[in-house]
């Protein structure tokens, strides 16, 4: 049986049991083998979840068993190989192709003397966008609000420039948020502008403050 | 170096030098007592703007008097937290633009801007310093 993972958005494969376990595989890797209608979760799969379990005496059950079976596998010994491939015929979602691919490939893992007969189908396309990470080339990062800025000049020395950037501060957001980046753009630049402008002539008044009582 | 960065960088030196020569003065000095710039506004009009005594409570802050601090404007007390998060946000905007966007909000933007207004009208209705 071949096996394909992806890691770090990168697909492996095809590769066999024993080296699918070798992989750096967490519980939550995508995992797909022949067989399968979709990629699943590494945990998911019973021949690799007990990576992930410590210590995880098996209970008798049908689908334990293909995991305790599955360890037993690296050690590659004929006769367990053959029960694993009964248990695989139990399983509901075993198919028939895949069941001789089970005989041929789990029988020799490690004697790489016959060669995959039947190229495997191409997994499907691995569900790893996670809704992190949009899309950065369509959408623009959004330019400064200079809103720090402008909060601390209204109190700190200039109300009247300050709340006009503050203005311009929501103008950048709101533009952007319609997808109107270069609007925004131009909006961020005229809440610098009105900032600079409250903060020259804030500090051009101070000799005059200072006269006033 | 990006031209960007370099840019990013004089402006963070200038401001970073500011920022301590203004914390060193308002240490040393209590606003309250000398040759610190009045409010022009207040001077003219007897109207207190958002930020009146913010010298004042700077010194009282920089002093650790969070009670004075709070006597001369509350609002700079409440608001100094508010900006440490909102600085963040825009140096950390490239990296963390989520974070960005909802401290730049435009809820959060129009809020701020409504509480100083009310700060300002209360303060000078029913405020006394």
């Amino acid at each position: 049986m071949n096996y394909w993972v992806v890691i770090d958005r990168r697909k492996f494969g095809p590769l066999t049991l024993e080296e699918a376990r070798n992989m750096p595989l967490k519980e939550d890797t995508y995992v797909w083998r022949s067989g399968l209608p979709a990629w699943v979760r590494a945990r998911e799969l019973a021949e690799l979840a007990d990576l992930f379990v410590t210590a995880a005496p098996a209970p008798a059950e049908d689908a334990e068993t293909t995991v305790t079976l599955s360890e037993t596998a690296s050690v590659s010994e004929p006769d367990v190989v053959v029960t694993e491939t009964v248990t695989d015929t139990e399983e509901p979602d075993g198919r028939k192709e895949s069941e001789s691919e089970v005989t041929v490939t789990v029988a020799g893992p490690e004697k790489p003397v016959k060669p995959m007969p039947v190229p495997p189908p191409p997994p499907p396309a691995p569900p790893v966008m996670s809704p992190y990470m949009r899309p950065q080339s369509a959408i623009p990062p959004k330019p400064p609000t200079y809103l720090g800025w402008s909060i601390a000049s209204i109190l700190l020395c200039c109300v009247v420039t300050g709340v006009i950037s503050v203005i311009y501060a929501s103008k950048v957001t709101g533009y952007y948020e319609s997808g109107r980046y270069e609007d925004a753009v131009k909006a961020s630049e005229k809440a610098e502008m009105w900032l600079i402008i409250g903060i020259t002539v804030g500090i051009v008044l101070i000799p005059f403050e200072m006269l006033l009582l | 170096m990006k031209p960007g960065s370099r840019r990013r960088l004089m402006i963070f030196s200038i401001v970073a030098a500011f920022l301590a020569v203004a914390i060193l003065v308002y240490w040393l000095f209590d606003p309250s007592e000398n040759f610190f710039p009045k409010c022009p506004v207040y001077a003219l009009t007897g109207i207190q703007c958002p930020g009146c005594g913010a010298q004042r409570a700077i010194h009282a802050l920089l002093h650790g008097d969070i009670a004075g601090a709070w006597h001369y404007n509350a609002m700079l007390l409440l608001v100094v937290p508010m900006l440490v998060i909102i600085f963040a946000a825009e140096f950390l905007r490239e990296r963390y633009p989520r974070y960005h966007a909802a401290v730049t909000s435009m809820t959060l933007t129009w809020v701020l801007l409504a509480l100083l207004a009310v700060w300002m009208v209360v303060r000078n209705v029913w405020g006394n310093c």
